[in-house]
């Protein structure tokens, strides 16, 4: 469903990924793990097509997004949701108007207004939102905003869903909660998914595979068993806590890209 | 070499700002047609370019008009011309002074909100959502917002022209003892002097025309500033409505 070919990006002088290579089955969960700055959200905005890579390409169900404009990358974008870490919702709209958004501005299917508030209410029913519908997403709290992002991106029914780091910022409880439903809404929808997230109980709850990111690229993939059993040095480093290094020691040890 | 350097920086951040800009009201101009569609965010748009400064384009302009007439006039007394201070108030304002004020007005409040808001939208990823949600960012968000101060600012110019030359007439009448009647009737001769091109009086249309590119170059600026998240919206729109002030007035009374 998801094919990462060796792509490369750099910004500037500061390399961020390396030939770095993935492939995710549909249906699938897989859950990017990795130190805060490594890029994984670099690597899920090339999956959408939000940023291109230097080099390789990454296919979304045998479509090239890499070399997608115009209406090809709209197309290829309307199978794809993405939650992001702040919610992104806008702020001067409802959180109803928001999960409406994508449903009113599609001008290939033109929807009924009574539609429309069908599919709102019931995404929004869906992550337990309903009774906030007509609130600013400055009148809800943190995990709200997430939830009503959630809503948002399914309200347009994608075969993909990137979800970048869903529960930053989130008490444990409302993290679980988050996590809860991320294993529903792809058990429920089938919908192939990427989590990038450095939240561990999370990532073993959600993922069917693993995958730990370092220098670029994917350093060890494998099940959440097999991710928690890890040997490697690094791996365990990022399991069991060890506080970090300074950066210039770090890219000195190899730990870094300088 | 680092004054060198910044000097170098600078060059290249104007120029690709500069580009960016250009390009960003070219594209935005094609999407004008499509304003019909979006006739609610366009609505609201000119409610916040439009309505909200008003109290201050009033404020601003009425004592543009007495200052204008109470200084000027004082001085016409003494030449013994002070029944040419309604043709002065007419005329500056129209042609010159009501677009300037409005402008700067609104490159201070709305030009500014503008930048402030689409930076945030920017830092908090929500001009990647909606290019996510495969909805054109300038259709969207820059398009009505462009068109909505251009279709506003000379309608405030107007508005404001004409609260100015009351406030005029008002310290015409109080200071210089010229009556109301006379006052007006003064006023309307030297603002119908027609142009050769449109038959309408010129120094009210070219006042308005300056507005109306104003009002456009204030919303472009705003909205590129906003979309590249740095700053100087305000340094750059001020410039440029001088410029273009400048400009304009050297392209009509050559």
């Amino acid at each position: 469903m998801i094919r990462i070919e060796k792509i490369s990006k750099a910004f500037g002088p500061k390399r961020v990924l390396i030939d770095l290579e993935l492939q995710v089955a549909e249906g699938e969960t897989f859950v990017i793990m990795g130190a805060s700055g490594i890029g994984k959200s670099v690597t899920l905005k090339h999956v959408v097509g939000l940023l291109r890579p230097d080099s390789g390409r990454v296919i979304v169900d045998g479509e090239s997004v890499s070399d997608a404009y115009g209406a090809k990358l709209r197309k290829i974008r309307s199978g794809i949701g993405y939650l992001f870490q702040g919610s992104a919702l806008l702020n001067w709209m409802t959180v109803g108007e928001n999960v409406a958004l994508p449903l009113k501005e599609d001008r290939r299917q033109k929807r009924k207004r009574a539609e429309i508030d069908r599919i709102v209410l019931e995404k929004l029913s869906l992550v337990n939102m309903a009774s906030e519908r007509d609130k600013l997403p400055s009148e809800i709290s943190g995990g709200m905003r997430k939830r009503a992002a959630l809503a948002r991106v399914l309200a347009i029914n994608p075969q993909v869903i990137l979800y970048d780091e869903p529960t930053a910022g989130l008490d444990p409880r409302m993290a679980a909660t988050i996590g809860n439903l991320i294993s529903s809404v792809q058990k429920r929808f089938g919908t192939t998914a990427i989590v990038v997230t450095h939240d561990l109980p999370l990532a073993y709850a959600v993922g069917d595979r693993i995958g730990m990111m370092h220098l670029g690229r994917l350093l060890e993939v494998g099940t959440p068993d097999e991710i928690r059993r890890s040997n490697n040095p690094i791996v365990r480093d990022f399991i069991d806590g060890r506080p970090i290094l300074s950066v210039d020691e770090e890219t000195k040890l190899g730990m870094r890209l300088p | 070499m680092d004054l060198i350097r910044f000097t170098g920086h600078f060059l290249r951040q104007s120029v690709r700002g500069s580009g960016f800009t250009v390009r960003l009201f070219l594209s935005t101009l094609a999407r004008f047609p499509r304003a019909v569609l979006r006739l609610r965010a366009l609505l609201d748009q000119m409610y916040v370019c439009g309505i909200k400064p008003l109290p201050v384009v009033v404020v601003v302009s009425i004592f543009t008009g007495i200052i204008l007439a109470y200084q000027t006039g004082l001085e016409l007394d003494r030449f013994g011309q002070r029944e040419k201070i309604a043709d002065i108030i007419g005329i500056v304002l129209c042609r010159e002074m009501g677009p300037f004020i409005v402008g700067i007005i609104l490159t201070a409040s709305v030009g500014a909100a503008m930048a402030a808001e689409r930076g945030t939208m920017k830092v908090s990823e929500e001009l990647d959502a909606i290019e996510c949600m495969s909805i054109d960012p300038l259709d969207f968000l820059v398009m009505p917002r462009i068109l909505a101060l251009g279709l506003m600012c000379p309608v405030l110019t107007f508005l404001g022209d004409i609260v100015g030359i009351i406030g005029g007439g008002f310290i015409s009448e109080q200071q210089l003892q010229i009556p109301w009647t006379l006052y007006v009737r003064q006023v309307i001769e030297s603002l119908t002097t027609p142009a050769e091109s449109t038959g309408l009086p010129k120094d009210l249309w070219c006042g308005l025309l300056k507005a109306l590119v104003f009002g456009l170059t204030i919303a472009t600026i705003g909205c590129s500033t906003g979309l590249r998240a740095t700053g100087g919206a305000l340094g750059v729109g001020f410039t440029l409505i001088i410029i273009f002030g400048y400009y304009l007035t050297w392209f009509f009374y050559p």
